[in-house]
């Protein structure tokens, strides 16, 4: 197992500095004017992210394990589901990304990795990811404009992720699981055209960029 | 009538709303609510433009887009936009139109002498004339016979507006917002499903906004508002105007442009001009009505002679009469429809000239009011910039009648064209003497007149029961919703086809108005043997203008049905292609223009580069650092050699983050890998490196690169950039079909990970500064090939190899990719004492070429691990992919192009790649051809242009001298074949 986890909190010990605004990420209020943004995005930053794969066969007895230890399993296909501080967010046939967000991972850490000691691969995987969160009454007029999938509420629920296109790009795209707001994470390299992909949809809207931050 | 042709009353415009505008520089008024069209009917203009190969003046035929004629150049500057259809056109304040294809003027254009030279410009006459001196084809007579024909100019500058493009869903979509179509739609809509309906026009309402039709006792128009307010108010119903579905894909989805922006001066701020709909939907109902065709005669096409529906259109929905004396030519009642509205308009035809001998009983009130030819054809219209007068011809004789406008109506045909994109087979209707669509095909059902049913009580039946049969088939539950009652409706008609005579005989009788295709060139076409539907139209271009021949394909059909005596139906029928309306490329390119027209990629350290005043290159999506030129750097060529230089004396640091990376775990790992690759991973020790071979099935060459073995279990696979996304896709074919039963995971982490290639003979004691105790950097606690998961700069986790690309000490640094940044600084910052410079691909490159290593001029998909001396790098004990096909004789034959160095005999002469080598003194051909240089570079290292190239017996050749051509710029240099490694061929510099 590829173990960084733990990174982003030992960050202060380290003598390199973790960056988190890219050169690309430009804050404030942009495109029309008005009293309220009609859209809100925000860099997502000191997540941390695995890469979960199920052992040949194994997946079952991973669920089972992942029951008995956080009372729930990633069962279902294009859905997040959260247990034991983390999001599972299936990703294809027996994989899985875990997000885990807040303090006191190590704990959480050191459970999953009980949980799935060899019924799976494991690779902390966070730094080759860019999240942006968009929220906003107009967030899904923005999101239209580049993904083709439904986003009607009664299809794209809370807790709803799909990986899909976006500008030429694959992005995981999901819905919070208390429907607030939607995440686009896309892998680091492409988190320029991203996010200008998605700011440039967002201006006839009114945008609001804020600081990058813990969410 | 008012000043003009504008009637004092009826039509949807405001006339509390005048709006100004211009045609060819001439101001003009009309009224919110028109068309460019219509407002300058309204003003009595009468030519529009002039046609495309004889210049003959051209005014309006139809009030939709089937219009072939009226097309005009809109906006000025960067927003100038050709070949608009004046009737779909929506008036704006400030509007500036201009006709086309005509100079010097649309009055009088001298281009107009084409229509006598119509002999020489029949069907394929640029198949048979024009063709002596063989020379003068490229040179004048296409020139001029572009510059004669054609229809408007493109901008030539950068269109400053924007397009976007949106995604919406639904479980019926409606195409058309006609009477059928909103009955579909409110059907739909009551059930509860989502319903999307669109209309390319403004309003919806289709043909009920230009006729005077009564529903339930009130005007249909009244009817329309109600359906399209209850419409509007449902969260389920999305309705989308001015938007046209243009195209239909499998799977149910439908490319739509929605104009949005178009019927204003200039979008407002952060308004698309157009947006580009993807529509996926369960089902569709196609309700795109039905277009009249129009009757062909001698002189059809002058100005003034128009479709009798869109007259009747001109009358209601824009309060314009086309004219004061108007004959109506008609072979169906429908005709006779548009000569009562015009009597009830005030404007009494000049006579009806009926194809069929017998008046229609429902019109006997027209037939006591105006003049009535029975059995009666056109066989001429006359007037030089507008029809004055028609000759008509019956049993009874000859009879002139003065008019200035016909309104002709020959039937009507079903708008499916986009029922063809599904390969659907229009069927033939003897009835309505059209074609319909087939059975419904992909979701799609045609609905109303598009089925070829004209009354509206028939029609509005139509469209509730497609939407009712679309439901049931998508087991959604729903009930009919009740109709209104219409009035009954003639819709009688004859066949009435021009009648193709043995001979030319000089009229032009006009088929396809867009491209100037007459009867006669048919006739010709059928002649010469082009009798194919596929054949007629490419021979004559019917139907290939941007109309698409919605007003003419029927009428050739006939006319080669008759001289080929078939019917049509046995004749056949050509098929639609998308888009069956035009769309910018703007539209379809959508946000993706100028910087974002594809995505790119950058590394963790791209920010630094920038600062440092990087030149980049691409490769692929992604942005390397090409090179890091200082001000006193005179060019690229400087700045390499100053960095190779650097690096080969002191120390250099480079971005190496875009190799591909694959995380390799699991306890098959090795025993995969070994299937997978042409060496043996298994026998890499773990805290080691190892090179990567790997092989196509048909033992080609797919990559190369390193694997570092940091476990039993667990190894990353170091690939090329260019291969790195196949190379992982290669692999994952391998674990999930191959060998599913590997215990094995693959994680592409190329994005994970920022990588650091530190290179030359001070390396060392850079490393040595950035790594935490207790690892040490000496030749004997981390030689090279060592690989090992370590901390750097206290406590970053780290992968650390000692590779090297460029011949000298090297290694390269992987942190997670967060740190790349603070990590280069600190290299930088570390490095300063022993002269580190940052380094680019070009230098890179360079010490590659230099050492002899293969890179994408070499693994290009036609070489083998044997062509690039890499076969000793191979197991040949086992088996894996490429093995066995690698071993054809064709394979490892000698004399294939094979890996070799070429130095040039004067090191100033300059080698470049794609140059071909030949024996020296050899005349350059096919036959004589040894192979080709695939990289060259010059070498600061030995102060002469180097190069690798690929030539036939490659390292057999050592030594021979040799000649370098390179046809594309002249140029020959004697060479030597040299072994590919140019320095320090016996590795020593990299083991310091």
């Amino acid at each position: 197992m590829s173990d960084l986890s733990g990174v982003s909190e030992r960050d202060a010990a380290f003598g390199l500095t973790l960056e988190t605004t890219p050169h690309y990420y430009g804050c404030g209020r942009r495109g029309r004017a008005g009293a309220e943004p009609g859209v809100v995005l925000q860099l997502v930053v000191g997540d941390e992210r695995f890469n979960i794969e199920a052992r040949r066969g194994k997946t079952d007895e991973l669920f089972i394990s992942l029951r008995e230890t956080f009372g729930r399993a990633p069962i279902k296909p294009m859905r997040t589901v959260e247990a034991g501080g983390f999001e599972f967010i299936s990703i294809g046939p027996s994989r899985w990304h875990a997000i885990s967000r807040g303090p006191d991972r190590d704990e959480r850490h050191a459970l999953l990795r009980e949980a799935i000691h060899d019924l799976a691969t494991m690779v902390e995987i966070a730094h080759g990811f860019i999240v942006f969160r968009l929220t906003g009454p107009m967030v899904t007029e923005v999101l239209i404009k580049h993904v083709r999938v439904d986003l009607d509420p009664e299809v794209f629920s809370p807790g709803a992720c799909v990986t899909t296109e976006l500008h030429g790009m694959t992005v995981q795209l999901r819905r919070t699981c208390d429907g607030d707001a939607y995440e686009c994470a896309v892998a680091r390299s492409y988190g320029g055209s991203l996010f200008h992909a998605l700011t440039c949809a967002a201006d006839p809207y009114g945008l609001l960029v804020l600081p990058a931050g813990d969410v | 009538m008012t000043g003009g042709f504008r009637l004092p009353e009826s039509g949807l415009i405001d006339r509390s709303r005048r709006i100004s505008f211009t045609f060819d520089g001439k101001p003009y008024r009309g009224y919110a609510g028109d068309t460019l069209a219509s407002a300058l009917l309204a003003n009595g203009v009468r030519i529009f433009g002039r046609s495309f190969k004889y210049h003959r003046p051209r005014g309006v035929l139809g009030s939709g887009h089937e219009e072939p004629n009226a097309l005009v150049e809109l906006r000025v500057n960067a927003r100038r936009e050709p070949n608009i259809k004046a009737t779909t056109v929506e008036l704006y304040e400030g509007l500036e139109a201009r006709s086309q294809n005509r100079w010097p003027s649309l009055g009088f254009d001298a281009m107009a002498l084409n229509g006598l030279l119509k002999p020489i410009f029949a069907a394929g006459f640029y198949y048979k004339t024009f063709m002596w001196p063989a020379p003068f084809w490229e040179k004048v007579y296409e020139p001029m016979i572009r510059r004669a024909a054609g229809l408007g100019a493109a901008g030539v500058s950068e269109d400053p507006d924007s397009y976007e493009r949106a995604h919406a869903h639904c479980d019926v979509l409606v195409i058309g917002g006609g009477p059928a179509g909103l009955t579909a739609a409110l059907t739909v809509a009551r059930s509860g499903a989502k319903v999307v309906l669109c209309d390319e026009d403004a309003r919806l309402g289709g043909r009920l906004l230009h006729e005077s039709q009564i529903l339930d006792g009130k005007p249909a128009r009244q009817w329309v508002d109600e359906v399209v307010g209850e419409l509007a108010a449902m969260s389920n119903v999305q309705i989308l105007t001015r938007t046209s579905v243009a195209a239909v894909f499998d799977g149910g989805v439908y490319a739509a442009l929605e104009h949005v922006a178009d019927h204003l001066v200039k979008p407002a701020p952060f308004m698309p001009r157009q947006r580009f709909w993807r529509i996926a939907a369960r089902k569709a109902i196609l309700a795109s009505g039905a277009i009249e065709r129009p009757l062909v005669f001698p002189g059809n096409d002058r100005p003034g002679i128009m479709l009798a529906s869109a007259v009747r259109g001109y009358l209601y929905r824009f309060g314009v009469a086309v004219g004061r004396a108007i004959a109506i030519y008609t072979a169906t009642d429908d005709g006779w429809t548009t000569a009562r509205e015009l009597i009830k308009a005030g404007i009494k035809p000049v006579a009806v000239i009926d194809r069929r001998t017998k008046a229609p009983d429902l019109f006997a009130d027209v037939a006591d009011a105006v003049p009535v030819v029975l059995g009666g054809r056109i066989i001429a219209a006359k007037g030089a910039k507008g029809v004055n007068s028609i000759t008509v011809e019956n049993a009874s004789g000859r009879h002139e009648y003065a008019v200035d406008a016909v309104a002709s109506s020959g039937g009507f045909n079903p708008s499916i064209q986009l029922a063809s994109h599904f390969r659907g087979r229009p069927a033939w209707n003897d009835e309505i003497q059209s074609f319909v669509a087939g059975d419904s095909i992909g979701g799609l059902t045609t609905a109303g007149a598009a089925t070829g049913i004209y009354a509206l009580g028939d029609v509005l039946q139509s469209g509730s029961a497609t939407a009712l049969a679309a439901l049931a088939a998508l087991e959604h539950p729903a009930k009919a919703i009740a109709l209104p009652i219409a009035e009954p409706e003639a819709t009688g008609l004859t066949a009435a086809w021009w009648q193709p005579g043995n001979r030319d005989t000089g009229a032009k009788a006009f088929v396809d108005y867009q491209h100037d295709v007459t009867a006669s060139d048919v006739v010709l076409a059928h002649r010469e043997g082009y009798r194919s539907v596929e054949h007629l139209k490419r021979y004559t271009t019917l139907g290939m203008a941007t109309d698409q021949g919605r007003t003419s394909n029927l009428d050739a059909l006939a006319i080669m049905a008759q001289l080929t005596g078939r019917s049509i139906s046995e004749t056949g029928v050509t098929l639609s292609r998308p888009p069956v309306a035009p769309i910018a490329i703007g539209a379809v390119a959508g946000d993706h223009k100028r910087e974002a027209f594809r995505p790119v990629r950058e590394t963790p350290i791209h920010g630094y580069a920038l600062e440092r005043g990087a030149i980049f290159v691409d490769v692929g999506q992604w942005k390397r650092p090409q090179y890091y030129p200082f001000p006193d750097d005179a060019d690229l060529l400087a700045t390499a050699n100053r960095e190779v230089n650097q690096v080969r004396s002191q120390v250099g640091v480079t971005d190496v983050s875009t190799l591909g990376k694959i995380e390799v775990e699991g306890p098959d790992a090795a025993a995969f890998l070994d299937r997978v690759c042409a060496m043996r991973p298994s026998a890499i020790k773990i805290g080691r490196c190892g090179y990567l071979i790997m092989l196509r099935e048909d033992g080609i060459l797919l990559d190369d690169g390193m694997f570092a073995r940091f476990a039993e279990d667990r190894y990353v696979a170091y690939v090329s950039t260019a291969h790195a996304a196949s190379t992982y896709r290669h692999m994952q074919y391998c674990r999930q079909v191959l060998w599913p039963h590997f215990d094995v995971n693959l994680t592409a982490i190329t994005d994970v990970w920022v990588q650091l290639a530190i290179a030359g003979p001070k390396s060392p004691a850079v490393l040595q500064a950035l790594v935490d105790p207790p690892v040490e950097i000496t030749r004997a606690a981390f030689p090279p090939m060592k690989a090992a998961e370590i901390t750097v700069c206290n406590g970053v986790p780290a992968r650390l190899c000692g590779l090297s690309f460029s011949g000298e000490r090297s290694f390269e640094l992987g942190v997670p990719a967060g740190y790349g940044k603070a990590l280069i600084r600190r290299v930088m910052e570390v490095g300063a004492p022993y002269g580190i410079v940052t380094y680019g691909s070009e230098a890179m490159g360079v010490m590659r070429i230099e050492k002899g290593h293969p890179a994408g001029g070499e693994v290009n998909g036609q070489t083998t691990a044997y062509d690039l001396g890499m076969e000793r790098a191979t197991a040949k004990d086992k088996d894996h992919i490429g093995q066995i096909l690698s071993r054809r004789p064709a394979l490892i034959d000698p004399a294939r192009p094979r890996l070799v160095g070429i130095k040039p005999l004067a090191p100033t002469d300059r080698i470049r790649g794609g140059a071909h080598i030949f024996p020296k003194s050899a005349i350059p051909s096919p036959e004589t051809d040894l192979g080709w240089i695939s990289s060259s570079c010059y070498s600061p290292t030995l102060s002469s242009w180097i190069g690798l190239a690929l030539v036939s017996g490659g390292p057999d050749r050592i030594g021979e001298k040799v000649s370098v051509y390179d046809p594309l710029r002249n140029s020959e240099v004697a060479a030597e074949i040299v072994p590919s490694c140019f320095v320090d061929p016996k590795g020593e510099r990299s083991r310091v």
